[in-house]
């Protein structure tokens, strides 16, 4: 089923207020945001928002016609429910336009709760198939679901062409080894995973060293990379570590590389996408103006003018100067993967 | 950025500020930069000590927290928790949040030692404050002398940091003939270590040019 070219919603990371306003100003349609605690998947030391810096965050967005979404998308353990239920109703006390869920109980409470609050599925509950989101739409009544990326761009246009759910998709930042919301790799170093803490690589576990020229980093005392001088670092994840298999060194399981939609935006906004996700609420300010505006530039522009859309080198230039590992994917959107 | 300590690191701006009036002036900013709010922030890293250093130990500074309160102290004795060094325009631009921290990390102009995790908070609480230096220098001296400051300071960090790039390919190139390993090239080597001592002495002379514009306009 072809669709007709829908100009996709344009939803920004914000770590912090500062990165909320950044988002705001640079052209965001959406932000999102997660609480400070173990409850979203991005729960880094000093990162999210106390409860009165999303109220001012929201105030801010909503003066702006800009909306906010809470991400509560981790797994409460047995007995720690409370943390999670209590950021449900903290969202829609502080007003927020929806919240991305991805644990059952949380959804079931969300909906039973908060009938009028928006559910969205989150990347963390996996869903990529036109059943599962017909699961989680009959039985907590989701209207959006961010798809993991694991699928092409094909599969992904005949999921919008079926399903009622409004499709959001990550459109540039980070990769990982999708088994989004089911990875628990980084948990047999480390004890702690994104699933349950919030943190693939913990930073308490996180150990930078430098031998000479070069940098060793470690994960709980297991070196997991080894960077030549003046090598391009990145935050370290067990899945883009480097390894010795076969006889040969190199990333075994995942490129360091950031995912960026910008050449193929044309095909995805013909593809009945609701929204385009930015990876990045761990990064600052800076990243965050940056990134929203050029994808702010290009989403217009090729709205206004699919036909002669070209990706401008600046744009890449702008993504290149903030991206983790370096270079840039299309990621699994093309099927060369496969 | 340089690391091998054959060349300097372009600290020439501060190498005639003695430590002590170095970390004075960093305790009465960072006074002014912070409310009582971003001050309670920071008590969770109380006890923790940092030292901030560029790559060529020219600048030392420590910092510890107590709650309400962030001691800045030159050239400490103490053993620190964390250590970020980096190139001077790195350390600047990571204290008054002026490009992006991680970019900064990525590319190794800063670098992150010790207790990861509280420098990670460390990150995230400056970048948590809604802190604008040009903003800031606007409302303190009108806005035609604080956009003329502003460029300036652009200047100088664009300018040490092109410094910086060049004497990074001379040292590149040093490193390159260093490998070399038989005598055959040896020749090779000498010719190329006149040539990069050509370029040395070009790149000492554009810092002293550069520290005297930059004393001139100061």
């Amino acid at each position: 089923m072809s669709h007709a070219l829908h100009k996709p919603e344009l939803v920004c990371p914000a770590g912090n207020l500062p990165s909320l306003k950044a988002a705001v100003d640079a052209g965001g349609d959406v932000v999102y945001l997660g609480f400070r605690n173990a409850s979203n998947a991005r729960n880094f030391e000093g990162l999210n928002f106390s409860a009165k810096e999303a109220q001012q965050g929201i105030e801010y967005a909503h003066r702006y016609g800009v909306k906010v979404y809470v991400a509560v998308n981790t797994s409460p353990r047995p007995g720690q429910e409370k943390a999670w239920t209590s950021s449900v109703d903290l969202a829609a006390q502080l007003g927020a336009d929806a919240v991305i869920l991805s644990d059952m109980a949380v959804l079931d409470y969300a909906k039973t709760r908060h009938p009028s609050l928006r559910r969205h599925l989150s990347v963390q509950a996996s869903a990529c198939n036109y059943e599962s989101l017909e699961f989680y739409r009959r039985e907590f009544g989701i209207v959006r679901a961010v798809l993991p990326r694991v699928l092409t761009l094909d599969d992904i246009r005949a999921l919008t062409g079926r399903t009622e759910v409004e499709i959001e998709i990550f459109a540039s930042g980070g990769l990982c080894v999708m088994a989004e919301g089911r990875c628990w790799l980084s948990s047999f170093v480390t004890g702690d995973s994104p699933n349950m803490q919030g943190v693939c690589s913990p930073a308490h576990a996180v150990r930078f060293e430098e031998q000479g020229e070069t940098l060793d980093v470690r994960l709980d005392g297991v070196l997991i990379n080894r960077f030549a001088p003046n090598e391009a670092a990145a935050y370290p994840t067990l899945c883009k570590g480097c390894f010795e298999a076969a006889g040969k060194r190199g990333h075994v399981m995942e490129e360091p590389y950031s995912l960026t939609v910008l050449e193929m935006l044309p095909g995805i906004m013909q593809a009945g996408i609701s929204a385009l996700k930015i990876e990045g609420r761990q990064r600052t300010k800076h990243y965050v103006k940056e990134v929203v505006s050029v994808m702010r530039a290009a989403v217009d522009a090729c709205a206004a003018a699919p036909q002669s859309y070209r990706t401008q080198a600046a744009w890449l230039e702008r993504m290149n100067a903030v991206s983790e590992g370096g270079a840039r994917t299309a990621g699994a959107y093309v099927d060369e993967w496969r | 950025m340089l690391k091998l300590g054959i060349l300097p690191e372009p600290t020439l701006l501060l190498r005639p500020v003695p430590a002590f009036l170095q970390a004075g002036l960093l305790q009465r900013i960072l006074e002014k930069m912070l409310d009582e709010e971003a001050m309670q922030r920071f008590a969770e890293l109380s006890g923790k000590r940092f030292l901030f250093r560029t790559f060529d130990d020219v600048v030392r500074l420590g910092m510890t927290f107590t709650a309400g309160s962030i001691r800045v102290q030159a050239n400490p004795a103490w053993n620190a928790d964390v250590t970020i060094s980096g190139n001077l325009p790195a350390l600047i631009a990571l204290c008054f949040s002026l490009q992006d921290a991680d970019s900064l990390f990525f590319s190794r102009c800063l670098l992150l030692t010790g207790d990861t995790a509280s420098g990670l908070l460390f990150k995230n609480v400056l970048a948590n404050l809604d802190f604008d230096l040009h903003e800031v220098l606007r409302n303190r001296f009108g806005a035609r002398m604080a956009d003329a400051l502003w460029r300036m300071a652009g200047q100088a960090i664009a300018g040490i940091q092109r410094v910086d790039g060049d004497l990074e390919r001379v040292r590149a190139r040093i490193t390159k003939s260093l490998h070399l390993s038989t005598t055959d090239q040896a020749q090779s080597l000498r010719s190329d270590m006149a040539a990069l001592t050509g370029q040395y002495d070009a790149m000492q002379h554009r810092l002293a040019k550069l520290e005297k514009r930059l004393t001139r306009r100061a």
